[in-house]
């Protein structure tokens, strides 16, 4: 549908890029935002010699006009990022000021800015340099255009100025004469200002007085900067230059807005949300510091300062629409957040005569949306600049990875107006949820409400499972629990981190409780490196721990290096958990006495002795269960444990007799009685009866079995004074509930190679479950990972570009049938790991995958599905209710609910 | 045998081209040729061009020969007018001054008449070329046309300073900004300059020349042409305003990419020297998939008047006729492909009227080929520069021993 959509517009789009003058094109659309005068639907647009001429609900199409038909698209105006560090801007120039300086020198006019236009970016504002004070004049740009004379919308606009850290300490300036003589001599190099904020201002204040564009020009001030104090303190000398300024980034603009909307100064506002990446915020502040920004849209436009929304980097520049969306997910509305990324940066950049808005006499730059702006998975079809179409959305932008075979038809989940989803057991549009002793007790519809229930009026609400981020640093503050847990290893494999993080964090850190408002109630803490990793609920006023330690994370590298040292540490952890179960094994087993010293040792082994694994039957009770034994027999006495789940399921100490080829053996306790007669069928084969009495039961049937390991042979210690007790090493005892297989492997794996050694070293050599980490390749090993049952968990760069098109991984894995979850990696940005889904949403993911992605997905891998990810009798209360379906840009979370508690509430 | 074979042909040659070669010092001479590629006109097949005191008398086919006119005998052979390179750094022994800023400097303080570079020039046919500074530095200096021919500097000169170099490449750890402002600022300073000493001569107050400023005075007076480097197409844009707001006369000396702003550059009738790598490989974001750019098309189809020009990177670019031929590959017609070798760069050297064709009345410059210009197995036979035999592969001593006995049939 889409696809055929798009083939539709490519046959008009010949038509309309061969403009000529005088001609005139009509656009016909679904609906029009023209941010300037509202919404029109089914609204014409009228363009002539690449200008608006009229844009109106209905009416005549002037004769001769050439037609677009956009009848199911909507039109947006062009988008402005109205802060982008473009072209070289990288370099400054060593003077502290350098007013003569001019953006618009170091743009490529002639580069392809389709990256951006895929976006929608149609404009951006860019100022030259970043690390000295005053670093020049701005340009206002197109990204698209005929050459300067089609792109350049302001050669010179604004005085960048930059605050804070970055400009202090520039390098001293020397400058020799061409030729140096008595009256021209060679000066020592010059120190310049500023080394404090007082030079800043001072050196600010110079600039104000000497002949250039500072005193001279009308240029605004653009200032950048992130903290309240200097964004204050920059508004003040403006003011007493008697200029207008603007403020850039501005992260702190929020705590400072009433004075802002006072003066009526202008933000243009760094929401510090790059999607599709870790926290940027993350690699400059604690976790707590950034928590805010995410919702400072919403508090400016409360206190009525104009701002725009600018992308924290270049390369974010094309998700600005998406960045707004996470302003609007977290309370903007979406007129505002539209408004914030086109009328009004062109406002700010005194072009909204020209851009910003679909009204008459603007130029004709427009986005065609294939649906909604903030909708889940509109795309940009098509953008229009100076009336000529520059982008074409095309099938080849997006690349769909299948390994080579038979396609099998792709499954289409249709979810709508739903309200329970359940992610295990479908939906149930209007369902009934209990709650009862932190677990679910119920879940369906037509059970009345017990009258001494809480109840939340959850009507119109969306119901899904708490998020699971499957791998987060949260509560570590950057690296310094880390290095903490370092310092405290006791030896081990290198990097391995034998203590639980879980143990190492303060659980009553409030940004655990802080970041549950996003929708993730659980999170795998894991460190950095490599090590014990754990579970926790970011429950109330302490985080609760699920499971301390839930798994282990290694690191794994591609090529024979790799797997050697992989399999050189997996041997000596198996080594090491084999001779602790045996040294527990024989701790567990009653004393004897000590052999015979008459044995001889070439005796022929007993027929009893070792370890029995076979089934038992009471075809009355209709039970049929698996068992497994150990004897030893000395003389005819036998001892051993005996083991079923039919009888208890615990290893039960058993005592009997070996005589005449006949064993029998029983066990009894507290009024239970269990025994069993079975003879030597044959070697390794014995073959009987059994009974138990476990009141009011009782059962008898058969039982066979085969012996699975003949005993030790005496010489090899099997006597409980020769084992000696393994030495404890607190690395290598965490893969000991791995081995067990209690609980996986985390394998980082970067590449290709990487990823095949883990998959096929864990399962084929040492068949551990395991989920591999940081894998980019992971969809091209699609099929052995399926092969070798491996999991994936994938980071918030999840998307990868390839020569400019796209790859969703997790689009990708999810066809070929891997099992992924998503993970933050971060130290606060877990927070943003539902958007993530959301952003894999936009990107092609199907919801629902998207969806398991984030809940059942990382549980299984955990070994946790038996309590989370899903909404099923019997599971974890942790529950989050969203306004809409979970990852539309327009659900906001209402509740989040853990382990039957409400640990938050919009108000 | 066989080796006293070749002695005696050899010194057969010797004897037969050695004695036009002394002859033609004075008096007419006749060049007889198999065909005339004269560039500015149709080729002519079977003609004979006439020389009299270093200039072009005559071109005609079936041209009554003088009877004092000494015959050169080409029956077999190809001539084409000498081949121009309009813009080269080579031949010298560094190409740029560290300061950014040197007006003064010119190359002919550093032209070596004895480099490689020139000899090997003359071998390939070139007659003419414009040495200028390189294009590392900001405003580089002043260039010399030379002939590659000559034991002194003054031997080989035909023009000295006649051009100005700017580059617009930013240094390495400068931002294009940056540079920009500077050239700006440069600028300013030189205009200002010229305003006071104008302003001064009616006071006959006649001030020492300012020998270091003269160079910027007589650019901006219109006196000699900037040559800009253009390391992007985007720099186009920000020259033309240099040179609109500056008024100084200006040709271009282009990067690779060049070719985007050719609508730009052919709206203003620019001359302009293309990047010696007339093709490269460039990412096509809309397909997503490596295309190969050529940068002289659009400016043949927008009719510019352009050139071609050579370095010392690679075996193909060293040569102005193996970039003729990529041309003509990548879709140049012959025309267009011979006359940026030869007529186009002659006209951004301000010299159209006197060389690049062969027409009666400019500079006997001539190359006698062995086949056509565009054909890699043709031999450079015989050159010669306003009349006078100035190459003679027979008694090319390096490329005998280059090629071995069997080379250079």
């Amino acid at each position: 549908m889409r696809i055929a959509g798009v083939l539709l517009l490519l046959a008009v789009f010949g038509v309309a890029a061969g403009r000529s003058p005088g001609a005139v094109t009509a656009v016909r659309t679904a609906r029009v935002h023209t941010v300037s005068n509202g919404v029109i639907e089914r609204a014409i647009i009228i363009i002539e010699d690449g200008k608006i001429r009229d844009v109106r609900a209905s009416g005549e199409i002037p004769e001769g006009a050439t037609v677009i038909d956009a009848s199911i698209q909507v039109v947006i105006p062009g988008i402005i990022d109205a802060h982008a560090s473009l072209a070289d801007s990288g370099r400054d120039a060593d003077e502290t000021i350098a007013q003569d300086v001019r953006a618009a020198d170091g743009i490529d006019y002639y580069a392809s800015g389709r990256r951006m236009l895929a976006g929608g970016v149609s404009t951006l504002y860019v100022t030259p340099g970043s690390r000295r004070l005053l670093t020049g004049q701005g340009a206002v740009v197109k990204t698209a255009g005929r050459g300067p004379a089609g792109r350049l919308l302001a050669a010179s606009h604004g005085l960048r100025i930059t605050l804070g850290e970055e400009p202090k300490n520039p390098p001293a300036l020397f400058k020799p004469p061409v030729s140096a003589s008595s009256g021209d001599p060679i000066r020592p190099a010059r120190s310049q200002y500023p080394a404090s904020r007082m030079g800043q201002f001072a050196a600010l204040r110079d600039a104000a007085a000497a002949p250039g564009p500072l005193r001279d020009g009308k240029h605004p001030l653009m200032v950048l900067a992130h903290n309240a104090d200097d964004l204050v303190k920059a508004v003040l000398f403006a003011g007493e230059i008697g200029r207008p300024i603007v403020l850039l980034d501005a992260e702190e603009a929020v705590q400072v807005a009433d004075l802002l909307a006072a003066k009526k100064v202008d933000v243009i506002f760094n929401p510090a949300y790059a999607p599709g990446h870790r926290d940027v915020a993350d690699e400059a502040r604690p976790a707590l510091e950034a928590t805010g920004t995410l919702n400072g849209p919403l508090l400016l436009e409360k206190a009525g300062v104009r701002f725009a929304l600018h992308a924290p980097s270049d390369g974010d520049t094309r998700d600005l629409l998406f960045i707004a969306g996470a302003a609007v997910r977290n309370g903007l509305s979406e007129e505002a957040a539209l408004r914030a990324v086109t009328l009004s940066p062109a406002e700010i950049l005194g072009v909204a005569k020209r851009v910003g808005s679909i009204s008459p006499g603007m130029d004709a730059d427009l986005v065609f949306l294939s649906g909604s702006p903030f909708a889940p998975s509109t795309t940009v079809d098509r953008v229009m600049v100076n009336g000529e179409f520059v982008y074409e959305r095309r099938e080849a932008d997006v690349i769909t990875y299948r390994p080579i075979r038979e396609r099998a038809g792709k499954d289409i989940l249709a979810i709508r107006g739903g309200r329970i989803l359940t992610v295990t057991q479908g939906i149930l549009p209007e369902g009934l949820i209990l709650v009862e002793n932190r677990k679910i007790a119920y879940v369906g519809k037509g059970r009345p409400v017990p009258h001494e229930a809480r109840v939340i009026d959850a009507s119109g609400l969306t119901a899904v499972p708490g998020f699971i981020d499957f791998h987060s640093h949260l509560g570590f503050h950057m690296d310094r629990t880390e290095t903490a847990l370092r310092r405290g290893r006791v030896g081990g494999a290198a990097g391995a981190i034998g203590v639980p993080p879980s143990k190492l964090v303060r659980l009553d850190d409030p940004v655990y409780r802080a970041v549950a408002a996003s929708g993730v109630t659980s999170i795998l803490l894991a460190p950095d490196s490599a090590g014990a990793c754990s579970v926790v609920k970011l429950s109330g006023e302490k985080a609760a721990v699920v499971r301390e330690l839930a798994a282990v994370k290694l690191t794994v590298q591609g090529g024979t290096s790799g797997a050697q040292s992989l399999r050189d540490l997996l041997q000596k952890a198996r080594k090491y958990h084999d001779e602790w179960e045996a040294w527990e094994r024989a701790q567990k087993e009653p004393a004897r006495p000590a052999p015979a010293p008459t044995s001889e040792t070439g005796k022929p082994p007993d027929p009893i002795s070792g370890a029995w694994k076979g089934t038992l039957e009471a075809p009355e009770q209709n039970i049929k269960a698996e068992f497994s034994a150990e004897f030893k027999l000395e003389g005819t006495r036998v001892t051993g444990s005996f083991q079923s789940q039919a009888v208890g399921g615990q290893p039960e100490p058993v005592e009997g007799t070996f005589e005449n080829g006949e064993l029998h053996f029983e066990r009894s306790q507290q009024g239970s009685k269990v025994e069993a007669t079975m003879k030597l069928a044959g070697p390794d084969h014995l073959k009987g009866t059994w009974k138990a009495l476990i009141p009011p039961l009782e059962l008898k049937g058969t039982l066979e079995c085969r012996r699975s390991a003949p005993a030790a042979a005496p010489e090899a210690g099997a006597s409980k004074a020769e084992l000696k007790e393994p030495r404890k090493d607190e690395s290598l005892e965490i893969y000991r509930p791995v081995f067990r297989k209690e609980v996986p492997v985390i394998a980082t794996a970067r590449d290709l190679p990487a990823i095949e050694t883990a998959a096929r070293i864990l399962r084929e050599e040492f068949d551990l479950d395991h989920v591999l980490l940081g894998g980019e390749d992971a969809p091209y090993a699609g099929d052995l990972l399926a092969s070798k049952a491996s999991g994936v968990a994938l980071g918030p760069d999840f998307l990868q570009e390839r020569k400019g098109a796209r790859l969703n991984s997790a689009e990708s894995l999810a066809a070929q049938g891997v099992p992924f979850a998503f993970h933050s990696s971060g130290f606060s940005s877990t927070r943003t790991l539902p958007l993530t889904a959301a952003y894999a949403v936009r990107h092609g993911l199907d919801a629902f995958d998207a969806l398991r992605a984030v809940t059942v997905t990382p549980a299984r891998l955990l070994k946790l599905e038996g309590r989370l990810g899903s909404i099923e009798r019997g599971r974890d209360a942790d529950l989050v209710l969203l306004s809409g379906d979970p990852f539309s840009m327009t659900s906001r979370v209402r509740y989040v609910i853990i382990d039957g508690s409400i640990v938050y509430e919009a108000k | 045998m066989n080796i006293g074979g070749n002695m005696i042909w050899s010194a057969l040659l010797g004897l037969l081209l050695a004695t036009p070669s002394a002859a033609l010092q004075d008096g007419p001479v006749a060049i007889k040729a198999g065909r005339i590629i004269t560039v500015s006109g149709e080729e002519i097949d079977g003609g004979v061009i006439l020389v009299r005191e270093g200039k072009i008398a005559a071109v005609q086919k079936g041209l009554e020969i003088p009877w004092d006119a000494k015959v050169l005998d080409a029956s077999k052979r190809t001539v084409i007018p000498g081949l121009i390179e309009a813009h080269t750094f080579r031949g010298v022994d560094r190409a740029n001054e560290r300061m950014p800023s040197v007006p003064f400097v010119s190359s002919f303080d550093s032209i070596n008449p004895v480099d490689p570079y020139f000899e090997d020039a003359l071998r390939q046919g070139i007659t003419t070329m414009l040495v200028l500074p390189g294009n590392d530095t900001m405003i580089g200096g002043q260039g010399c046309v030379v002939r590659p021919t000559g034991t002194t500097t003054e031997a080989m000169l035909v023009a000295r300073d006649v051009a100005l170099k700017i580059s617009l490449r930013p240094r390495p750890g400068t931002s294009r900004m940056a540079h920009l402002a500077a050239l700006r600022r440069e600028l300013d300073e030189a205009a200002e300059s010229v305003k006071e000493r104008s302003e001064k001569k009616d006071a006959k107050a006649s001030p020492e020349q300012d020998v270091k400023r003269e160079p910027m005075a007589r650019l901006l007076k219109g006196v000699i042409p900037a040559f800009v480097y253009c390391p992007t197409a985007s720099d186009v844009h920000k020259a033309v305003e240099l040179a609109e707001t500056y008024k100084f006369r200006m040709k271009l000396v282009l990067g690779p990419d060049g070719w985007k702003a050719a609508d730009e550059i052919a709206k203003r009738k620019l001359e302009v020297v293309l990047a010696p790598e007339l093709t490269y490989w460039e990412t096509d974001e809309e397909k997503h998939e490596e295309v190969r750019r050529f940068g002289a098309g659009p400016f043949a189809k927008a009719k510019c008047c352009f050139a071609f020009q050579t370095d010392g990177a690679s075996y193909g670019t060293s040569y102005l006729w193996f970039q003729a031929a990529t041309g003509t590959k990548y879709g140049l017609t012959r025309a267009e492909a011979l006359r940026a070798i030869t007529l186009g760069p002659a006209e951004i050297l301000g010299m159209g009227a006197r060389l690049g064709s062969i027409q009666p009345g400019k500079d006997a410059n001539l190359v006698i080929l062995t086949g056509d210009p565009l054909d890699g197995q043709t031999w450079v036979d015989m050159v010669l520069i306003e009349g006078k035999t100035v190459y003679e592969r027979s008694k090319d001593e390096r490329l005998k021993r280059a090629l071995g006995k069997d080379g250079a049939r």
